[in-house]
This record gives structure tokens, C-alpha cells and sequence, in this order.
């Protein structure tokens, strides 16, 4: 085993810990709540993950860890593992060829990718059925979720840059 | 830096395409069968139930930690709420407890008006004792404004002599019991028909026990014997009971005998009784075959 597969089974390893650390944060009832308002962690610790680590790695992770949103959530299941798999690989993709990785840009990038998944999640669970009072729900449950998650992808986007400089300092020097 | 065509040529994107496929899959399998995919959920939920049940009771135990601190004054508010909530509870409970003695004394009161249609009954609480009284004299919740009188004799709830009302005022009266030697109770041995006077003992009463003097030399009285108003002189009704013959003796003039007299009625500790406030025969107020309240109280001074 070369020391640079060492280091990347390493790097992944501690990618998986924090993520699950995530997950397990995000869904324990009343731990991370603000004004009864949770922030979807696991989203913005798999775009940074996309963002530093490859389009390739933060798919999978996206992947992965919407399986255990969709087990938590009561989202069709599978719906969260799609969608963080697209944005993931999408996010990747745009940091490798549109965007620079400056913490400004990745909470733009987490920013968009949790409104895409709120959006998506609000037309598909709520807006098709035609609940009363939508609106309200969107501006009181939903558009607060947004900003709060915005907010707290800025401290994943620290770590995993952190993160990353640790493992792979020859890559972060170029 | 890579090309995007490079990408899309790559193994990366072929896996990321049948993760994609993959996803829809589940997707439109969920919501075909309206559950998630048995096998994936469980394997999600072995996997992460652990850590969600440590975390939960972390997160519980913090929270509850916070609580005493972050919700202090809505803690602080409900405790006052439910102490008002508490003592209201309490009434009831002081008001049940009323209601259910007042029931019991209505159903031996009904037990009495049954056997003795003729008696006007008023139900009374104990409410406070002399304590330094000898006799065992108390004073009962009810008075003049119940129609309660001087004279009017008091019995327990099953009809037992206990005293005599001395005293009356709007809310309240006096009684004094049969151990008092200034009660003065005419009965009779329901056996032998023998009849004396009912009364206290200074020295007996200490012991609750009351004697019956002027008994005939012959009487034929004897221990057990049960001693009944005999309801001369109209202050108390005939064949209440009194109590039994504990012990007979010769009086100090030899001339009549004098038995020690146990009471039925539970007279130092009784704490519910009835004022008999009619019954056919009364006489009004004290009279002087029946009580001594004047010369006893002369000595009492």
C-alpha cells in the first residue's frame, strides 16, 4: 500500500465520519433545532465533499447518504439519494469547470443545491397535492430551512478545505 | 485540467449514470408498492439506529439539563399554576370528605327516623374541645340559627346519649357530656326496670365512665345490665341507650346502691353527632328531675 492510497483511504474515511456525523446531527429529534427550524446538514457536507474531493466522490457520497435521508425522511424513497447525486456531481462539475473554490462560491454552490432540493421536495410533497395555506408553509418552514442550511455549510466548507490541505498539501500548494 | 468530454467518455460518469438509474428505480419502485425498498431502509436503519438512539438520549438528557435553566420562569409559572390547581384539588378533596360524612350521617340518621319518627334531628361536627375540661365538654357546629336550643339532648349518629346542649349561640353550641357531673340523666336498667340517676364522677370520669346513684337497696342490678333514658321529666327521650353496668356498690349512706356505668358513646374522641331539636314529651329548657345546671354551676363558681 503506497503512502498516497494510505492517505486517500484515510481522507475518505474521515469524509464518511463527518458526513454520518452530519446525519446522525440532522435527524436526532430537538439537538440542532432553531425556533423549532432543523438545518439540512448532510447536503452541504456532500457538495464541500464534490467541491474538494471530485465530482466523482461527491456523487457517491450525495448518493450514499440520501439513502439515509430517504430512511429518515418521509420523501419517496430514493428521492433524496437522486437528488444529491445530481447536485453533487453537478457542484463538482461547476467548481472544476466555472468556478473558483472560494468559501464565498461554495455557499452559493450549497445555497442553490438546497433550494434546488427544498423546491423540488416542496413541488413534489406539497405543491401537487394543493395543501391550503402553501404559501405560508413555503415563507414560515421552508425558506428559513434555506438559510439556515446556507449558514451552516459556511463551517463545513472550512473543514473540508481544512481537510483537504491535510491530506493532499501538494495538490492544495499548486 | 480535464475536459468535460473527457468526463463524460470517463468510468466515473458511466457509475454516476447507474447510480442515477438506480435512484429513479427506487424511486419509481416506492411509488409504485407505496413503501421504500425493504432491504435498503433496513440495511440504512441497522446502520444508523445506534447512533441516532446515543444521540437521542444525549440530546435528551442535554436538553433536559437546558430546560431547568432556559425555561426557568415558564417552569416557574406552571409550578404556581398547578399549585393553584393543587389547592382547588384540595377543596374538593375537603369538600368530598364533608359531602360523604354528611351522607353517612344522613343514612343513620334516616336509620334513626325510621325507628323514631317522632324526633327532629340536626346533624353537628365537633369543632372544639376544652382541653382543659375534665369531662369531656365540646362544642358542635350548629346553634340557634339551626333551631337548636338549651336542653336539647345530643346522641351519635346510631342513637347513642352522649350529652346535653348547655349552651347555644347563633352558629354554635356547647355540650356537655354524661360524664360531667353537672348532667343529670334519669335512666333505668332496661332488665330490671330499676331506676336512678344517670351522672358524672369527678374521679371516674378521667377513666370515661359515669355512675348511676339511687338505685333501691333490693335492686336486682348486676354487671352488663344496659342502662336506657328512662325520659322523665321530658328533657331527654325515653330508651336512648346509656351504657352497661361495669360495677355495683353500696352508697356511702347505705340507704341505696350506685353502679359504675361504661358509656356506649365514644365520648372523649367523638367528632360527629346529632342534636335532638324535638321529640314527643319535651319539656322546654332544663328541668330539675333531668339536670342541675343551676346548683352546678353555683358550685362550678
Amino acid at each position: 500500500m503506497t503512502e498516497h492510497f494510505r492517505r486517500k483511504v484515510m481522507k475518505f474515511v474521515t469524509c464518511a465520519l463527518i458526513v454520518f456525523a452530519a446525519y446522525i446531527i440532522q435527524t436526532t429529534p430537538g439537538f440542532f433545532e432553531f425556533f423549532g427550524i432543523s438545518p439540512i446538514l448532510v447536503l452541504p457536507a456532500c457538495i464541500c465533499i464534490a467541491v474538494f474531493e471530485g465530482e466523482f466522490a461527491g456523487g457517491l457520497f450525495g448518493f450514499i447518504m440520501g439513502l439515509f435521508c430517504d430512511s429518515a425522511s418521509e420523501t419517496v424513497f430514493g428521492f433524496n439519494a437522486l437528488v444529491y447525486l445530481v447536485l453533487c456531481v453537478g457542484a463538482g462539475l461547476l467548481t472544476i469547470y466555472v468556478f473558483r473554490r472560494s468559501t464565498m462560491n461554495i455557499m452559493l454552490l450549497c445555497l442553490g443545491a438546497i433550494f434546488i432540493r427544498s423546491a423540488l421536495e416542496f413541488f413534489f410533497s406539497f405543491m401537487l397535492y394543493n395543501y391550503e395555506d402553501l404559501e405560508g408553509f413555503f415563507y414560515t418552514v421552508i425558506a428559513p430551512q434555506i438559510v439556515l442550511t446556507s449558514i451552516f455549510s459556511l463551517p463545513f466548507c472550512v473543514l473540508f478545505r481544512k481537510l483537504h490541505a491535510f491530506f493532499e498539501p501538494d495538490e492544495t500548494k499548486e | 485540467m480535464r475536459t468535460m468530454q473527457k468526463f463524460l467518455k470517463s468510468w466515473y460518469f458511466k457509475v454516476l449514470c447507474a447510480l442515477a438509474v438506480f435512484g429513479i428505480a427506487l424511486m419509481i419502485r416506492a411509488a409504485a408498492s407505496g413503501s421504500a425498498d425493504v432491504f435498503l431502509s433496513q440495511a440504512v436503519s441497522v446502520i444508523s439506529q445506534p447512533f441516532l438512539n446515543f444521540s437521542s438520549s444525549v440530546t435528551n438528557s442535554v436538553n433536559d439539563f437546558l430546560d431547568r435553566f432556559v425555561n426557568a420562569e415558564e417552569n416557574y409559572l406552571r409550578v404556581r399554576e398547578l399549585e393553584k390547581e393543587l389547592l382547588e384539588a384540595n377543596k374538593k378533596i375537603i369538600d368530598y370528605d364533608k359531602t360523604l360524612r354528611e351522607n353517612e350521617q344522613l343514612r343513620e340518621l334516616l336509620k334513626l327516623k325510621e325507628t323514631n319518627p317522632d324526633y327532629e334531628f340536626e346533624p353537628a361536627a365537633v369543632i372544639g374541645r376544652d382541653s382543659t375540661n375534665r369531662f369531656y365538654s365540646f362544642t358542635v357546629d350548629v346553634g340557634s340559627l339551626n333551631g337548636v336550643e338549651e336542653a336539647d339532648p345530643v346522641i351519635t349518629p346510631d342513637g347513642v346519649l352522649v350529652g346535653i346542649v348547655w349552651e347555644v349561640g347563633p352558629t354554635y353550641s356547647h355540650v356537655r357530656t354524661i360524664l360531667d357531673i353537672s348532667v343529670q340523666v334519669g335512666g333505668y336498667d332496661s332488665s330490671t326496670r330499676d331506676s336512678g340517676i344517670v351522672t358524672g364522677d369527678i374521679t371516674l370520669s378521667s377513666e370515661g365512665v359515669c355512675k348511676l346513684k339511687y338505685l333501691p337497696k333490693e335492686s336486682g342490678i348486676a354487671s352488663g345490665n344496659i342502662i336506657v333514658t328512662s325520659g322523665i321529666g321530658g328533657v331527654f327521650p325515653k330508651d336512648l341507650p346509656i351504657g352497661t353496668v361495669r360495677s355495683i356498690e353500696v352508697d356511702s349512706s347505705g340507704l341505696s346502691l350506685v353502679a359504675e356505668i361504661v358509656p356506649f358513646a365514644d365520648v372523649e374522641n367523638i367528632t360527629e353527632v346529632m342534636v335532638i331539636k324535638s321529640f314527643n314529651g319535651q319539656s322546654t329548657g332544663f328541668s330539675d328531675s333531668d339536670t342541675a345546671k343551676a346548683e352546678e354551676d353555683g358550685e362550678n363558681e
